[in-house]
């Protein structure tokens, strides 16, 4: 304990420097925006930002990003009360009953307890993670490569099971992913793999113009010609300090949120969007009145903000200890890792303790400038939201085109960012989940390196991932998560020959 | 599955190895096997589903406006080097103005003048980049 506090105060000394506070604040605001604004999401806004992070150092760069996906989470609940719109996926159940409190003249209380309870859990949440994170690195520096491919195996089929589409087309996208992220030169054998004579492929596709066109460019082409006419609920927004009884009503559901957020956002694949939903769900089952959620109780608002901050902080948890992303946000976030020459895992805490409790700590500063950005200029934010799509799309385009270009000063990023700004709209049009490609794309190279050394090492033999506790552990999970679905779907299938024939 | 199939062609070309010594095309060759196996599991499914299913008609789209955009990208990038950051972002900001969702001309010129300054603080001033400065001597 005491050497904890020692490194969080060390981290602090790191965060509170001018440039990393500066950044930490950037990000946060960027975030809030982000959050509130529909049609940009966190995805895109990182992958739009990650050529920028070039020019800083490693820790402003991470400082930065994860202001902007924690902060979107306070953003996105902005325009679920007053929009009946999430900004953010994760705010999609404060709609039910924040919507709702904001038709009922109650716009204010909502808002601030959505402030609070997320202040309140992203705080909890960091300690968590404080605590957690350098555990579960000590306990990882017992993997092998072994444990390592199972690990990763295991994280690619949580986020193909829980991703919002079709498993197998899921599946297909995983597939999709580790072929391209193959694209490039084979470092145990030097030799080009599906280069065809390309020499802008030699060096792989880089995961900045890829995530750019997946997230950016597709976010773009799918918007533009959409007409939105948003209605924006006029409401004083007076008493944005929520009084006695709405905290006595939302104090517990606040720490229930908390505590399932951040025991689910650990886990590959749950993001922040389930466990709101399953926090929501919570709360209307041990409430003592069931029947007035849905017509704007504050629980229903506070348990599901609550919840996804909560996910947002421990998601970074698998990330710092592990270096496996437990979602495509994380999956980006270790791309600027990567970009930097950083390879997050076990040995990050140790080796480079200044990123690990900096971030961390810039976590505590970021989640305070949050709380005071966001009450006192609600009204700032909703006129923003006025601002129609037209004008915000030519900018998010700038950001992509220059962005692009400044990797190489080459026209060769733009194309390839081009190809994959196609390749997301069709995915998007057609029902095609982009996580599990992006996590497939960054995390393949590692999963096949880590394969092969492991079967090197076992001789050709695949037991090698079931014999050692720590692999098998990781693989079985694995394994009953992606065949589980299809003996479902096949007896089904028999069951329904089966009547059909009788 | 065109993709599955041409995947595992060239890693087989590219050496499948052997398990206790696993080749360059190991991993991708049995990715494209799966995404070949998956695409016509998928594509069977879609053929029985669609007697049963009448499909949801999809908001109609001007691809005219996604072939222009696409397209303005590409020439944007293209004429950087020689137009410079400044004159090439405002007009071609100015372009998708005036052609994706029509605003006033005075409006259209406003924004892309600001909107270029503004791309040029952030990327030329805060973030360093070398932009090209084309027929401006900055």
């Amino acid at each position: 304990m005491p050497d904890t506090l020692h490194q969080i105060l060390f981290g602090f000394k790191v965060a509170l420097q001018p440039f990393n506070l500066l950044y930490c604040f950037v990000g946060v605001l960027t975030g809030t925006l982000v959050g509130i604004l529909p049609g940009l999401g966190v995805a895109t806004t990182i992958s739009l930002l990650l050529p920028m992070t070039y020019r800083v150092s490693p820790i402003s760069a991470i400082i930065m990003l994860a202001g902007i996906y924690y902060g979107a989470q306070y953003g996105g609940s902005t325009t679920s009360i007053l929009l009946n719109i999430p900004g953010e996926s994760t705010s999609v159940v404060t709609c039910i009953d924040g919507y709702k409190m904001a038709r009922n003249g109650r716009a204010g209380a909502a808002l601030g307890i959505s402030a609070f309870g997320s202040f309140i859990a992203g705080t909890l949440g960091i300690i968590g993670l404080m605590f957690f994170a350098p555990t579960l690195a000590n306990f990882a520096l017992k993997f092998g490569t072994p444990e390592y491919f199972s690990l990763l195996l295991m994280s690619l089929s949580f986020v193909t099971f829980l991703s919002e589409g079709s498993m197998l087309k899921s599946l297909i996208m995983v597939g999709f992913g580790l072929i391209l992220g193959a694209v490039g030169m084979d470092i145990v054998s030097g030799k080009m793999r599906f280069v065809y004579g390309i020499e802008a492929l030699e060096d792989g596709l880089g995961i900045v113009p890829v995530v750019m066109g997946l997230f950016g460019i597709s976010e773009i082409l799918l918007n533009i010609g959409r007409l939105e006419k948003r209605d924006i609920l006029k409401t004083d927004l007076k008493n944005l300090f929520p009084n006695l009884q709405d905290w006595k009503d939302s104090i517990m559901p606040i720490f229930r949120g908390t505590f399932l957020g951040f025991l689910l956002g650990v886990l590959p694949g749950f993001g922040a969007i389930i466990p709101t939903f399953l926090s929501y769900g919570l709360e209307k089952r041990i409430s003592k009145h069931p029947e007035k959620f849905g017509t704007g109780v504050i629980e229903g608002v506070a348990a599901p903000e609550s919840c996804n901050n909560a996910a947002s902080q421990a998601s970074f948890i698998p990330l710092l200890s592990f270096g496996i992303p437990s979602n495509a946000i994380m999956a980006l976030l270790l791309g600027a890792l990567l970009l930097h020459g950083i390879q997050p895992g076990p040995l990050l805490i140790r080796d480079a303790p200044e990123l690990f409790w900096g971030v961390v700590a810039s976590m505590y500063v970021g989640n305070t400038l949050l709380l005071l950005l966001n009450l006192p200029l609600i009204p700032l934010w909703v006129s923003l939201l006025r601002v129609p799509y037209s004008f915000l799309f030519t900018f998010v385009l700038l950001f992509c085109a220059v962005g692009a270009y400044s990797l190489n000063n080459s026209i060769s990023d733009v194309l390839v960012m081009i190809f994959f700004g196609i390749i997301g709209y069709l995915m998007k049009r057609l029902d095609y989940d982009a996580p599990p490609f992006v996590l497939a794309f960054i995390l393949g190279p590692m999963l096949e390196n880590a394969l092969r050394q492991s079967l090197i090492i076992s001789n050709g033999s695949f037991s090698i991932f079931f014999t050692r506790p720590i692999s098998a552990l990781f693989i079985i999970p694995a394994l009953i998560v992606l065949v589980f679905p299809i003996l479902v779907q096949g007896t089904k299938m028999i069951t329904k020959v089966y009547t059909a024939g009788s | 599955m065109c993709f599955g199939l041409l995947t595992m062609e060239e890693s087989y070309r590219l050496s499948l190895g052997v398990f206790r010594k696993p080749g360059e095309g190991f991993l991708s060759f049995w990715a494209g096997a799966g995404v070949t196996l998956l695409s016509v599991v998928l594509l069977i499914r879609q053929y029985l589903r669609k007697s049963d299913v009448s499909e949801e008609t999809e908001p109609t789209t001007s691809y005219a406006k996604l072939f222009t955009v696409l397209l303005s990208l590409l020439v944007y990038v293209l004429s950087l080097e020689w137009v410079g950051f400044l004159i090439s972002t405002f007009l071609w900001m100015a372009f998708l103005l005036r052609t994706i969702e029509p605003k006033k001309w005075w409006v259209s010129v406003l924004v892309s003048f600001l909107g270029s300054l503004i791309g040029w603080l952030i990327f030329k001033v805060w973030l360093g980049l070398q932009l090209p400065k084309g027929i401006l001597p900055f």
